[in-house]
């Protein structure tokens, strides 16, 4: 794998001005994408900022009957709420399609999002 | 392009035991165990994390190791397939894998044997086919199939 240096971020403030400084420096929460992207050297980053660590983590439903999903939720946890399988049933099987429990269990829900999907290369 | 990187010191809880190591930023956990730690139980495949020989327990949750950065892991449990047996008595799967013939080159083995561990623990699954679904991230390529579902049902129909 290339080399790169690491920080982890403090806050959530801390994140967003280590990225914005550093236009070569990608964020890290999983890992299940970006570490597979930088193994093929699809991905080149020169840092990574580890944000798993911030308060991202919670499921909770909001006044207005909906729910708020944090960024660094993992897959498998959302698929798993009791507040989305009541009300979001489709979107627990869809989780449930994709990837393999070991990837759920590592993948956020913000990263899933934003992943960089790519054609198959081997 | 080499970076002038320090190596970064973690701590890591390894089968009960805290283990301090040094590590670069791009040791992957899987590395840190096998390379660093002597740990050689867990097995590198594709290192990609499609086939799960990787396996591992984080905090009592099955991952790739392949895919995790070990600085990122700080302070950790992790349990390795070395971590499964306790007092030498084999650990419930171990011993019905052994039962259900449920390997043959056995280089998958402790990626499957600590992702039932983990399966176990989420309880999601009671029949065969919610095992094989939630077993798919783990590949045999000796097709020991039938019976690692085997094992795996025999074990959690034994418990209580």
């Amino acid at each position: 794998m290339i080399n790169f240096q690491y920080t982890r971020a403090t806050d959530i403030a801390d994140a967003v001005r280590q990225i914005a400084i550093d236009p070569s420096a990608k964020l890290i929460a999983g890992g299940t994408n970006l570490i597979d992207l930088m193994k093929k050297y699809v991905e080149r980053p020169s840092r990574l900022i580890d944000i798993s660590r911030l308060p991202l983590q919670t499921v909770e439903e909001t006044a207005a009957g909906g729910v708020r999903i944090g960024a660094l939720v993992p897959n498998s946890d959302l698929a798993y709420h009791p507040l989305v399988g009541q009300r979001y049933p489709v979107l627990a099987s869809a989780i449930l399609a994709g990837a393999s429990q070991q990837l759920r269990n590592m993948a956020s829900t913000g990263g899933n999002l934003l992943q960089r999907t790519r054609p198959r290369c081997g | 392009m080499a970076y002038p990187t320090a190596r970064i010191s973690i701590a890591l809880i390894v089968n009960g035991v805290e283990r301090q190591l040094k590590v670069t930023p791009w040791t992957t956990l899987l590395d840190a165990l096998r390379d660093h730690l002597d740990l050689t139980g867990t097995k590198k495949g594709c290192d990609h994390g499609q086939c799960g020989a990787c396996t591992v327990l984080i905090d009592g949750r099955r991952i790739n190791s392949c895919l995790t950065l070990a600085v990122m892991k700080d302070g950790a449990e992790v349990t390795t397939i070395e971590g499964l047996a306790t007092g030498g008595v084999l650990h419930p799967l171990q011993q019905a894998f052994i039962e259900h013939d449920a390997f043959q080159c056995g280089y998958c083995t402790p990626g499957q044997i600590c992702s039932a561990a983990g399966l176990i623990a989420e309880g999601q699954a009671t029949t065969p086919d919610e095992i094989r679904e939630l077993m798919s991230g783990n590949i045999c390529r000796c097709a020991a199939y039938p019976n690692i579902v085997a094992a795996i049902q025999q074990v959690i129909g034994g418990m209580p």
